[in-house]
């Protein structure tokens, strides 16, 4: 067949490309490059949006280094994610690995699991202040049930952000559920047939079949966890203000403390510089030792 | 034997997962005195704290500017990422595969990066309290123009050339012919843009000050946080329940557009 | 109708070395049908799309009815196309997609309605102009197809290999129907395709395209019983024109053409032309040309009989095709299916004199057997 792939000529066609594309450049001008450039500017700028910039160098920096706070809030992210991403791989695999069989319901219990992520963090969040609550939250209710005394959620410095990434777990883990469900549909049933011949137990199939192949849904899993362990904010914001004793103090909201309690632009923009370096090295870690080249 | 113990185990979580939403709409329901009980029914259940809400807050208002600004950015999304999803798979253009690699690149970039910068931005342009500074930044979005391009370089071209050969230009083959063959990629892309702004707390909190301004999430944070509710647990869960009912009920029809979609932009993004 | 005139018209991709139309002239008659014919590969795709405006034109110059449209986009061309794979539009009915242009074009409602019930008329598809593509046969969007070619009233309709993807059968009576509606609405038709039998059977005039180059433009007849070189000889007809390499000879003021490698001498016809000795030219011969000994037709100079070996007798009902062995040579023979014979049989078959084409060391048939031909036809 003499076909040819073409689309159409150059010339006129090329201005209808052009046209089509020119909101998008204009967009991206003005809300994407913008901003990254001008934040090199605003880190090296004090900065209240009143007065003009001033030009500090360096200070915005040797400020951060020795910030307490920042690093408080850093460590407590790391705190975060340290619960956090284990539970979410732990449960969301069970749980995908039980919804993978045969099972009465799928759609529903699948909807069921899937609906704290539609919900807005906000409301998520001020529900589970009140689950959380020490006298009347059912968390403390269902402890009295079986004779432990009250904990404090909330107010403990050790349990507050444990309790926090649990919340955050429980809210994100539909959509986990659905990446690893996923995952696990496409491993080829044959393998397990195979195994079965070879005489593995069903033990020996998770260790050395399902697991294996889900490395790539496992490096996704951990890279969107982490990304979005690293945007906490409403979360603290709303139950914690960030304590007690900044526990629970993640980078964002205590950027957004600097930006809009303290009009400090410059240094905002410098911890949003920092936060993004460290995220960026993070993933780059995560990915060398969780996948090779992992398509998303 | 196996397969009861598997349902059991499944129930349990599920109802782990549903239960904190019933006693919200259940709380939101009890008198002040029974705010705090376990039990979802009460014999009591009365509408008096949505009437509250309505007395303590203009969260009518917060409701019509959230329905804008969630409406306006999905429409916005959708028509202008189409449009570059479609010039980026059927258009031939001098900086096309440049073009392609920025879009990924932008989907890269951590958002704390370019928040405060953004931030001052606004204010340079007087959009603090404007639904201008509400929407237009996110007017388009690199996923939305991924997931389009994706979708419209399946699209046969003989349609294209046909439409072409039929007089339709470039536009109307788009709203004509592309747009009705992808609407599940549409619905995607809705679903996600339009849950995203609605459900948005941050930049709200950014660049809005005046409770007029206000979307839903932010009153809703605010009432809970600022004291407003002065901690009348039911009157909270009834806010609450106005932000959260619209996205259930949408839920409900489009429950596999919301799954799927949801998750195709986790694993594209 | 409307004439289509290419002139030196140039394609040439920039990532490519070889140009894909290589300045092309080509004259289209208004009201003909002509088909572009050749393997795949050879350019017609190209040639068509860039009368239809889809590709543009790297030089040269095109105008339907005189008007220069080099440089239009397909819609000011008045033109319309149906595609190989229908190209219908999957979420419109068939009235929609028929109607497609015109409602793009604003056209009033009646006037659309009146219209498209005409051309399901004249198709035979009223009876489903309200379903969807995917709920019909190859066949009913093959129609639907042409009904939206032909509901605008263009000057000058395209067809790119409409009915390759059709089975045989609709083929064949697709086929038919596309020749019946150029008799009835005799507007000016360009139809791509790479089956020969098509472009035989439905063309007023075809061209053979090769390497971007026309290699031959006529009537159906006149390129099969005159190919202007070996090109056009072997890709029309089927089975094709029998070849062989050798040179020519004179012996007592007498031409022949002696087989490379073998015994076998024909006498050549034309010793006014073919004057001279002349090595590496090649003789070609098609299979119905050769004949069995004792049925030669009287009046025909035929060689003298060669002793062959029948290595496959392929039955096609009433024609069998004979493949021959004969000292070393290989080819094919069509003889009438109403004799026994088998394959291993030995039989007698000899050259018709005057149908022998000569085609000289370039491959460019000799003038001599055009001119016989052209002698013949008048």
């Amino acid at each position: 067949m003499c076909r040819i792939y073409m689309t159409i000529g150059k010339e006129k066609n090329e201005n209808i490309g052009y046209a089509f594309i020119s909101p998008y450049i204009i967009f991206l001008l003005a809300f994407t490059a913008y901003p990254l450039v001008f934040s090199f500017y605003l880190i090296f700028h004090r900065w209240d949006l009143l007065t003009s910039p001033a030009f500090v160098g360096l200070d915005n920096f040797i400020f951060l280094l020795h910030d307490t706070q920042f690093w408080q809030a850093l460590l407590n992210t790391l705190v975060f994610l340290l619960i956090h991403i284990p539970l979410q791989i732990f449960f969301s695999i069970i749980i995908a690995m039980v919804l993978a069989e045969k099972i009465f319901a799928r759609t529903f219990f699948r909807a069921a699991f899937f609906l704290p992520v539609i919900i807005s963090g906000a409301v998520v969040t001020i529900l589970w202040q009140k689950l959380y609550a020490t006298d009347t939250g059912i968390f403390n209710h269902l402890l009295s049930l079986i004779g432990i005394s009250p904990v404090g959620w909330l107010t403990s410095t050790k349990i507050a952000m444990p309790a926090i990434a649990i919340m955050a777990t429980w809210k994100n883990m539909g959509f986990y559920i659905i990446l690893f469900l996923g995952g696990l549909l496409s491993i080829p049933g044959h393998l397990y047939e195979v195994s079965r011949i070879e005489g593995a137990s069903r033990w020996q199939d998770f260790w050395r079949i399902t697991l294996p192949l889900l490395r790539p849904t496992m490096l996704l899993v951990v890279v969107l966890s982490t990304f979005g362990a690293f945007s906490l904010f409403i979360e603290p914001y709303v139950m914690t203000g960030g304590g007690p004793l900044d526990k629970t103090m993640s980078v964002v909201l205590y950027m957004y403390k600097h930006a809009f309690l303290f009009q400090h632009m410059g240094y905002a923009a410098t911890i949003g510089f920092a936060l993004a370096i460290v995220i960026l090295m993070v993933v780059l870690v995560q990915k060398k030792y969780l996948g090779k080249e992992t398509e998303y | 034997m196996k397969k009861l113990i598997l349902h059991l185990i499944l129930l349990f979580a599920a109802v782990s997962f549903i239960y904190p939403f019933l006693w919200m709409a259940s709380a939101s329901l009890k008198p002040v005195a029974e705010a705090t009980s376990m039990n979802l029914l009460s014999s009591n259940f009365t509408f008096h704290n949505y009437i509250a809400v309505f007395k303590k807050i203009p969260i009518g208002r917060a409701l019509l500017n959230s329905t804008i600004v969630a409406g306006a950015t999905t429409a916005s999304v959708i028509f202008f990422s189409s449009l570059v999803g479609y010039a980026l798979a059927k258009l031939k253009f001098t900086g096309r595969e440049t073009l392609f690699m920025i879009v990924l690149f932008t989907m890269m970039i951590p958002g704390q990066l370019t928040l405060i910068p953004l931030y001052t931005l606004i204010v340079k342009l007087g959009w603090v309290d404007s639904y201008p500074g509400l929407i237009v930044p996110w007017m388009i979005s690199g996923m939305g123009i991924l997931i389009f391009r994706q979708t419209f370089v399946s699209i046969p071209g003989d349609l294209m050339e046909a439409a072409r050969i039929e007089g339709a230009g470039e536009l109307q083959i788009l709203t004509k012919i592309f747009w009705p063959l992808s609407k599940p990629a549409m619905v995607t892309v809705g679903i996600i843009t339009f849950m995203g702004t609605w459900n948005e707390v941050l930049w709200p909190m950014m660049i809005i000050r005046e409770q007029t301004m206000m979307t839903m999430p932010q009153m809703i944070t605010m009432f809970a946080v600022g004291g407003q509710a002065g901690g009348d647990l039911g009157i909270q869960m009834a806010a609450s329940m106005f932000l959260v009912i619209p996205l259930v009920i949408a839920y409900v029809f489009f429950q596999k557009y919301f799954i799927e979609g949801i998750a195709s932009s986790g694993i594209k993004g | 109708m409307a004439s289509v005139i290419l002139e030196n018209v140039v394609k040439h991709y920039p990532n490519n070395d070889k140009s894909t139309i290589k300045d092309l002239d080509l004259s289209i008659n208004a009201g003909e049908f002509m088909v572009f014919v050749g393997p795949s590969g050879c350019g017609k795709s190209t040639l068509l799309r860039m009368i239809a405006g889809l590709i543009n034109t790297t030089s040269g110059k095109m105008f339907i009815d005189g008007k220069d449209i080099t440089n239009l986009p397909p819609k000011d061309r008045s033109i319309s196309m149906v595609f190989q794979n229908y190209a219908l539009f999957p979420h419109l009915d068939v009235y929609e997609n028929i109607s497609f242009g015109l409602s793009i074009r604003k056209t009033d409602k009646k006037e659309i309605d009146k219209r498209v019930n005409d051309a399901a008329e004249l198709l035979g598809i009223k009876d489903f102009l309200r379903k969807t593509p995917k709920n019909l046969s190859g066949g009913q969007r093959q129609r639907v197809a042409v009904g939206r070619a032909i509901v605008r009233r263009p000057k000058v309709f395209l067809f790119d290999e409409p009915l390759s993807n059709l089975d045989a059968k609709m083929r064949t009576q697709m086929r038919v129907e596309i020749s019946k509606l150029h008799k009835k609405l005799k507007t000016t038709i360009i139809y791509v395709t790479h089956d020969q039998c098509e472009a035989m059977t439905m063309a007023d005039r075809m061209v053979v395209l090769h390497n971007g180059i026309i290699q031959q433009c006529g009537a159906p007849s006149e390129i099969y019983s005159s190919p202007k070189n070996v090109f056009v000889a072997t890709f029309i007809g089927s089975p094709p024109m029998n070849l062989f390499k050798g040179d020519i000879i004179k012996k007592d003021d007498q031409l022949f053409f002696k087989i490379n490698n073998t015994a076998l001498t024909l006498p050549l016809k034309f010793p006014d032309i073919l004057s001279d000795e002349s090595s590496d030219y090649t003789l070609g011969i098609r299979p119905e040309h050769i004949y069995l000994a004792e049925r030669k037709p009287n009046d025909m100079l035929c060689s003298e009989a060669i002793d062959c070996e029948i290595e496959l007798a392929e039955s096609m009902g009433n024609d069998v095709s004979l493949h021959c062995k004969a000292q070393g040579l290989e080819f094919q023979s069509n003889q009438r299916h109403d004799f026994p014979i088998k394959t291993g049989d030995r039989i007698k078959l000899v050259f018709a004199i005057d149908k022998l084409h000569i085609f000289d060391e370039n491959g460019v048939a000799r003038p001599a057997t055009r001119e016989r031909s052209d002698r013949r036809k008048s």
